[in-house]
C-alpha cells in the first residue's frame, strides 16, 4: 500500500464499507472517495480522455479532473471532491471514453 | 433576481477577512465558495477533528472565530459558472443554476498549482504537494514513503508534517540553491515565528536523515501503470540519483486566477510571469466596484490575503457610497502599512518561489502537456507553426486546454512553451479566453434554472 | 513598405476566401490572400460544421449540391483528416402539421436530383436510438450524403494546400485602404461609378504593405461590409451571434447531424456533443457568451435525449453570422464596379456553401460557363427601392 491512514493526530469518523471495482473496502466518515481509494491501495483511478494512459489523483482540490471515477453508475465524478458514503459502488474507469448511454 | 450590495467569491483567508470587514462596516453581502466548509486551501477543513495542532495557526483560529458571526451569508458548494453584462453572475450548486446581481464584487477565489509537465508526470502516484497536504490535513491519509520535489518552502513544511504523522521522506529535491535559502533566512530575521517554523522543519529533516538535493529537480518519472521510480537531475541536466518510489509530491508554486475578473472586463497583466488582474493599491481592478484579493489575484500568501480582503471591503464601502473618500483613506492607512511590511517579507519569500527556466524544458516530444486531452509537446510544436503566437489559436489547432480542466492545469506551461517556440513574449501569447460555464455543469443542472422568474 | 502584385487579391481568409484562392490558382491565376487575423479564426472556425443539402430553400439547392461534390473532392486533396464525415443529416419532425409540408419539400428535392427521404417514426428511432421514448415523433427527413466537418481544422488545411500551390497568404494584415487607380467617379446612391476601362488596377493597402491587382474579391465575412465601405459601397445586412455548447467527450452515441425546430446537435469525431443554439442579433463583433443560451435550451435537450441529464457541458463558443434580408448570400460583382466581387452575407451557411460558391465564381472569373446559376445571389437585388424579399426566418439554423 502506497498510502496509509494516520494512527495519531486525527479523530476518524465511523467506518463503513464501499466497493471498489466490486471489492469491499473500509472507509470512514469524513473521507473522500479519493482518500478511501488511495488508502485501499487503488492508485490508478481511470484513464485519460483520448489515449488510454492511466490517471490517478493529482491536484486533490478538484481542479485537474484526473481523478474521475464512476460512482453508483454515474460516470465522470471527481473522486477527490466526493465524500465517501456507506454502500457506494465505485468503478475505476476502464474505457477511455465515458458512456452515458445507460444512465 | 436578487441584487447584493456586495458578493464575495471565495471563503479562504482573503474572502473571510473581506466578509468580516464588510460586516463591521455594515455592508450586507453574500459570500460563496465551491467547498462544503470555509477556509479555502490553506485552512481547508474536513469534518474530521485533528487532535493535535500541526495544522492550526493563530490566523486560522482568528478568521474562523470571526466567521461564525456571518455564516448565514455563506452559500457553500456553489460555483460561479459565468459572469455577464449588468453585473450578473450565474451560479450553480447541485440544485440547478441561479442568477444573482452584484453592485460590487470581491473576487477571492484563490490560486491553483502550477502544472509543470515532465516525462511521466501523469502517472498515478505523482501528485502535487498541495494534494498530499490536503489529504493529510483533511483525512489523515498520506503516502508511507515519498519523494518531495519542487521549488519553495511548501515541500519543507510538508516533509515535516508527513514525518510527524509517521511517513518517510525519501528525498527532498529543491531547484533553489542553499545560498539562496540561507540568504532568505537571514532576510527573515525579523520574522521570528516564520524562522522558527522553517528551522523546526529543517531540524526534523536532519534528525530523520532526509537527503536534500539543492539545484536539482525530478527530471522524469517512470512506471507501467503507476509510478515506480523517479530520476533526480541537476539544473544543468546531469543525472544525480535514481530513487525507487511509488509516491512523488511535486510543488512548483501557484498560479492566480483570471477567469472571473477577465470575464467581468478587468484588464489582466503578468506578475512574475503569471496572469492576474491589474489592481490599484485599494485592490480595485480596472473595473470600478470590482476588487480582486488574495492568491487569486497575486501569490502573496495567507497573511497578505487577510490584509487585502479588509482593504477591498473598505474600498467596497466607499464605492457603495457608505463612507467618503477621506474616511476610507483613514481606515486604510494602517492596513497599507501592514501590507508594506508584508511586501518586504514576501519579496524574500518570492525569491525562494522563483522557477528556473529549466522546469519548462523538461518535457520531451512524447510528454503529455494537456492531461485532459492527451496533447503532447510534439502536437503543440506542430500546431504552433500556424498559431501566430496566440495561445487561443494554438488551442483551436491542437485542442490543448479543451478538456474538463479548461487549461487550469497546463495553461502556464503552454504559454511558456509557445513563447519559447515562437520567440514571442508572454504578453503577446496571452491566456486561454475564459468562457462559461467555468466548471462542467450537466445539461440537467442547466435545465433547472430560475431564468423565468428573473 | 512591401509591394506585391497578382492577378487576384482576395480579402478574407475564411473558408470561402481560401477555397477561392485554391480554385483560382488551379486555373493558373496568381493569387494573394489577405487575412486580418488568422486563417479560419472567425466565423469559419466557429461554425457548427454542418455540410447539408437537404431542406434548403429551392434557390440554394443547386449550390448546395455542387458544394457537397466539391467537399468530397477537396478533402481527398488535403494532407490531413479534417473529419469530414457524410454521416447523414436528420431533421426531426416533432409536430404533426409539419408532415405534409416536409413531404412536399422532399418531393421537390428529389425532383431536383437529391437523394432525400421521409423516415417514419420507427426509422427515426432506429437512426437515433437515444431519442426519448416520451417524445412524440412524427417522422423525419433524411439525406444520407449530408454530414459535417471539423471547422477548426478545415480552413487551415485548405490554406496550407493553397500555399503549397503558390498562393501568397498574408495573415495578421487587416486591409486599411482600398482604391482604384483611376479613382475619379461621382458618388451616386452609395456607389462610385468607375470608368469602363477593363484594365482596372486595385491598390490594396495594409499597415506594412501595398498590393495591386486587376481583380479584388471581398470574402471578408462579417467584415465584408466594412471593406465595401472603403469604396463607398454597401449592402443590407445584420450581424447575428450563434452559440454552440460543448459536452464532455463520450463514446459514439449520435451518428447523423440532427436538427429540429429549436436547434441542432451533432457528435464530433472526438466524442464531444455540440449543441447549436439559434442566432440572435448582436451589436458590433461581440463573440462573448449570451447568458440566455443557458435558459430554455438545456431543458429542450433533457426532454429530447434523457441521457443528457447527466452529461456535463464543459464550454461554449460563439461565432458571428452575416445575414441578408432574404437569407441568401451575395455572390456577384459590385453593381457598376468592374472587377470587384463580393462573396458575403452567408446567413450561417458559409461553411457548407462556400466551396461551391468558390468553384462557380472561379469559373466566372475565368470566363467559363458557370456550373450553377448565381442570378438569385446578385447584389442588384438589394438596389433601388427593394431590399430583396422581406426577412424570411433570419434566425433559422443550418
Amino acid at each position: 500500500m502506497t498510502f496509509e491512514r494516520a494512527e495519531k493526530g486525527i479523530e476518524r469518523g465511523d467506518p463503513f464499507t464501499i466497493t471498489i471495482d466490486g471489492k469491499e473496502v473500509v472507509a470512514y466518515s469524513g473521507e473522500t472517495i479519493a482518500g478511501a481509494m488511495l488508502a485501499a491501495g487503488k492508485m490508478t483511478l481511470g484513464h485519460s480522455g483520448q489515449k488510454k494512459s492511466p490517471r490517478g489523483v493529482y491536484c486533490g482540490i478538484g481542479v485537474c479532473y484526473s481523478c474521475l471515477v464512476t460512482i453508483d453508475h454515474l460516470p465522470s465524478q471527481r473522486a477527490c471532491q466526493t465524500p465517501a458514503k456507506g454502500g457506494m459502488a465505485i468503478e475505476s474507469e476502464k474505457k477511455t471514453e465515458q458512456s452515458h448511454e445507460n444512465i | 433576481m436578487k441584487t447584493y450590495d456586495l458578493i464575495i467569491i471565495g471563503d479562504g483567508p482573503a474572502g473571510l477577512s473581506a466578509a468580516d470587514q464588510a460586516a463591521a462596516m455594515g455592508i450586507t453581502f453574500l459570500i460563496i465558495d465551491e467547498n462544503p466548509l470555509p477556509g479555502g486551501r490553506i485552512f481547508t477543513q474536513s469534518g474530521l477533528k485533528q487532535s493535535d495542532n500541526i495544522f492550526n495557526t493563530a490566523q486560522k483560529k482568528r478568521l474562523f472565530k470571526k466567521f461564525s458571526s456571518f455564516t448565514r451569508s455563506l452559500k457553500s458548494q456553489t460555483s460561479v459558472i459565468g459572469v455577464f453584462p449588468d453585473n450578473i453572475l450565474l451560479l450553480t450548486s447541485g440544485e440547478g443554476t441561479t442568477k444573482v446581481r452584484y453592485k460590487s464584487l470581491i473576487v477571492a477565489c484563490g490560486a491553483s498549482e502550477t502544472g509543470i509537465p515532465f516525462p511521466g508526470w501523469t502517472l498515478p502516484g505523482v501528485m502535487t504537494s498541495g494534494c498530499t497536504q490536503t489529504l493529510l490535513k483533511t483525512q489523515g491519509i498520506f503516502p508511507k514513503k515519498a519523494v518531495l520535489a519542487g521549488t519553495g518552502p511548501l515541500q519543507l513544511i510538508l516533509a515535516d508534517q508527513l514525518i510527524k504523522r509517521g511517513g518517510k521522506v525519501l528525498a527532498l529535491v529543491e531547484t533553489g540553491s542553499l545560498p539562496t535559502w540561507l540568504k532568505a533566512s537571514t532576510a527573515l530575521l525579523g520574522q521570528w515565528k516564520l524562522l522558527k517554523e522553517m528551522g523546526a522543519c529543517s531540524l526534523t529533516l536532519a534528525r530523520h536523515r532526509v537527503p536534500v538535493y539543492f539545484n536539482s529537480l525530478v527530471s522524469s518519472a517512470h512506471g507501467e501503470k503507476s509510478l515506480q521510480e523517479i530520476k533526480i537531475s541537476s539544473l544543468k541536466g546531469s543525472l544525480k540519483k535514481t530513487i525507487k518510489t511509488d509516491s512523488l509530491c511535486i510543488g512548483y508554486g501557484f498560479v492566480p486566477s483570471y477567469e472571473i475578473t477577465c470575464s467581468a472586463g478587468a484588464k489582466q497583466t503578468l506578475i512574475n510571469d503569471k496572469w492576474g488582474p491589474v489592481r490599484g493599491q485599494d485592490m480595485q481592478t480596472s473595473v470600478e466596484g470590482l476588487f480582486a484579493v488574495g492568491d487569486g489575484a497575486e501569490i502573496n500568501g495567507a497573511v497578505m490575503a487577510e490584509y487585502e480582503g479588509a482593504v477591498a471591503a473598505i474600498g467596497t464601502t466607499r464605492f457603495l457610497g457608505k463612507i467618503c473618500e477621506s474616511e476610507a483613506k483613514k481606515r486604510l492607512s494602517l492596513l497599507y502599512q501592514k501590507i508594506k511590511k508584508e511586501e518586504k517579507l514576501r519579496k524574500q519569500f518570492n525569491q525562494l518561489m522563483k522557477l528556473p527556466g529549466k522546469v519548462f524544458e523538461l518535457a520531451s516530444d512524447d510528454t503529455v502537456i494537456c492531461r485532459c486531452e492527451d496533447i503532447t509537446l510534439r502536437d503543440l510544436k506542430t500546431a504552433a507553426k500556424d498559431a501566430n503566437s496566440d495561445i487561443n489559436e494554438l488551442k483551436r489547432l491542437s485542442r490543448v486546454g479543451m478538456g474538463l480542466c479548461r487549461g487550469r492545469t497546463c495553461g502556464t506551461a503552454v504559454g511558456e512553451i509557445l513563447s519559447k517556440l515562437t520567440g514571442s513574449p508572454l504578453e503577446k501569447i496571452g491566456f486561454f479566453t475564459p468562457r462559461p460555464p467555468f466548471r462542467p455543469v450537466t445539461i440537467g443542472q442547466l435545465a433547472k434554472n430560475d431564468f423565468k422568474d428573473n | 513598405m512591401n509591394y506585391q502584385t497578382a492577378d487576384i487579391i482576395i480579402i478574407g481568409g475564411g473558408i470561402t476566401g481560401c477555397c477561392l484562392a485554391l480554385e483560382l490558382r488551379k486555373k493558373s491565376f496568381s493569387v494573394i490572400l489577405l487575412e486580418k487575423n488568422s486563417i479560419g479564426a472567425a466565423s469559419s472556425g466557429r461554425s457548427g460544421g454542418g455540410v447539408r443539402q437537404q431542406n434548403r430553400v429551392p434557390q440554394e439547392l443547386p449550390l448546395a449540391m455542387l458544394s457537397v461534390k466539391v467537399w468530397q473532392e477537396m478533402v481527398e486533396e488535403l494532407d490531413k483528416d479534417v473529419e469530414y464525415r457524410q454521416n447523414g443529416n436528420l431533421k426531426l419532425i416533432l409536430s404533426e402539421k409539419e408532415i405534409e409540408p416536409y413531404k412536399t419539400e422532399i418531393e421537390r428535392q428529389c425532383k431536383a436530383g437529391l437523394d432525400v427521404q421521409f423516415l417514419n417514426e420507427k426509422e427515426v428511432r432506429e437512426l437515433l436510438p437515444v431519442l426519448s421514448p416520451n417524445i412524440e415523433v412524427f417522422g423525419g427527413t433524411y439525406c444520407s450524403k449530408d454530414g459535417s466537418v471539423n471547422p477548426l481544422l478545415v480552413t487551415k488545411a485548405i490554406a496550407k494546400k493553397a500555399r503549397e500551390q503558390g498562393v501568397k497568404i498574408h495573415e495578421q494584415e487587416p486591409v486599411i485602404s482600398l482604391k482604384h487607380e483611376q479613382d475619379k467617379g461621382n458618388k451616386t446612391a452609395g456607389h462610385q461609378k468607375f470608368s469602363n476601362n477593363p484594365h482596372t488596377t486595385w491598390i490594396v493597402k495594409t499597415k506594412t504593405s501595398t498590393y495591386e491587382s486587376p481583380i479584388v474579391i471581398n470574402a471578408a465575412g462579417v467584415w465584408s461590409g466594412e471593406i465595401c465601405n472603403l469604396l463607398g459601397l454597401s449592402f443590407p445586412s445584420e450581424i447575428r451571434r450563434c452559440h454552440i455548447m460543448v459536452s464532455q467527450a463520450i463514446s459514439p452515441i449520435i451518428k447523423p447531424f440532427v436538427s429540429h425546430s429549436e436547434g441542432y446537435i451533432r457528435q464530433a469525431v472526438n466524442g464531444n456533443i455540440h449543441i447549436g443554439v439559434s442566432s440572435q442579433p448582436v451589436s458590433g463583433f461581440d463573440t462573448s457568451t449570451d447568458i440566455n443560451i443557458f435558459n430554455h435550451v438545456p431543458g429542450v435537450y433533457v426532454k429530447l435525449f434523457p441521457f443528457m441529464e447527466h452529461l456535463p457541458v464543459i464550454r461554449n463558443w460563439a461565432g458571428l453570422i452575416h445575414t441578408t434580408p432574404d437569407g441568401f448570400p451575395i455572390i456577384s460583382q459590385a453593381p457598376g464596379v468592374k472587377n470587384f466581387y463580393l462573396v458575403a452575407g452567408w446567413s450561417g451557411h458559409g461553411l457548407c456553401l462556400g466551396p461551391g460558391a468558390a468553384r462557380v465564381l472561379a469559373q466566372i472569373i475565368n470566363g467559363e460557363e458557370a456550373e450553377v446559376d448565381l442570378d438569385c445571389f446578385s447584389w442588384e437585388r438589394f438596389l433601388g427601392d427593394g431590399h430583396g424579399k422581406t426577412s424570411c426566418e433570419i434566425g433559422r439554423l443550418i
